[in-house]
């Protein structure tokens, strides 16, 4: 499967990469723009992403923005439900409360960070991704 | 406040050891280009980008299992939301000798080899 994994934050973006490896080829994006910039070139070449990982907080565009942008990406497209990017948010604890109720609806899980193994492959599970 | 908690980041990489090793190999790498971004943002008296600049140091921490970093990491990204730029200043300087402090403890328990530093 195909993985986007955007991260402002060094060290997630490695320990993220580390750990999908295994489950799919990995593009790797800095902040929110380039996210936006992948995820557009992938579905004009019908070449869906299974599962992205967003930051929800990230310098150019939040990840906020980023989940809402890709959701009318697909819906421009009229994508089919079951090919629709599964699309797990990390976020800090401090994140406030407020943008992560803002997200639920939109995206398929969360991680908080910091990011832990185990916690990363459970959620591929409950999406039936690994 | 711990300075470093070798068995959280053991646990959350899965126990294995020599990714961890990585993993602090390069956050201590590159730690010092973030410190310089933040300093710039401060200079340029850019609250927003120290905000931001200093969330994401917290997390780089949080995942390196730095912790007294991180909490200073932590109180300059509240100051910085709250726009009190002397005081992210003032903190920048306690992150920087909390680095220095980081550098020695996983050094002292020779997780890193001479040639690494």
């Amino acid at each position: 499967m195909k993985i986007l994994i955007a991260e402002d934050d060094f060290v997630s973006r490695k320990l993220m990469h580390k750990f999908l490896m295994p489950y799919g080829e990995c593009k790797i994006a800095g902040d929110g723009q380039i996210a936006l910039d992948i995820f557009s070139l992938s579905l004009e070449k019908e070449d869906y992403f299974s599962l992205v990982c967003l930051d929800i907080m990230m310098p150019e565009i939040d990840g906020l923005d980023v989940l809402i942008e890709m959701r009318n990406m697909e819906k421009a497209k009229d994508i089919d439900d079951s090919d629709k990017t599964k699309i797990i948010m990390t976020t800090a604890l401090s994140d406030k409360v407020n943008v992560i109720n803002a997200a639920r609806s939109q995206c398929d899980g969360y991680l908080v960070k910091p990011i832990d193994k185990k916690k990363l492959i459970n959620q591929l599970i409950t999406l039936g991704l690994a | 406040m711990k300075i470093f908690d070798r068995s959280d980041l053991l646990e959350r990489l899965g126990d294995d050891e020599e990714f961890c090793k990585e993993i602090i190999e390069l956050f201590i790498d590159d730690t010092p280009n973030q410190i310089k971004e933040l300093k710039i943002a401060l200079e340029k008296k850019d609250a927003s980008t120290v905000h931001r600049r200093s969330h994401a140091i917290k997390g780089s921490s949080a995942n390196t299992s730095a912790l007294s970093m991180q909490e200073v990491a932590s109180q300059m990204e509240t100051a910085g939301k709250n726009n009190n730029l002397d005081s992210v200043a003032a903190l920048l300087f306690k992150f920087e000798e909390e680095f220095e402090k980081f550098k020695k403890t996983v050094n002292d328990l020779g997780i890193l080899t001479e040639d690494d530093n």
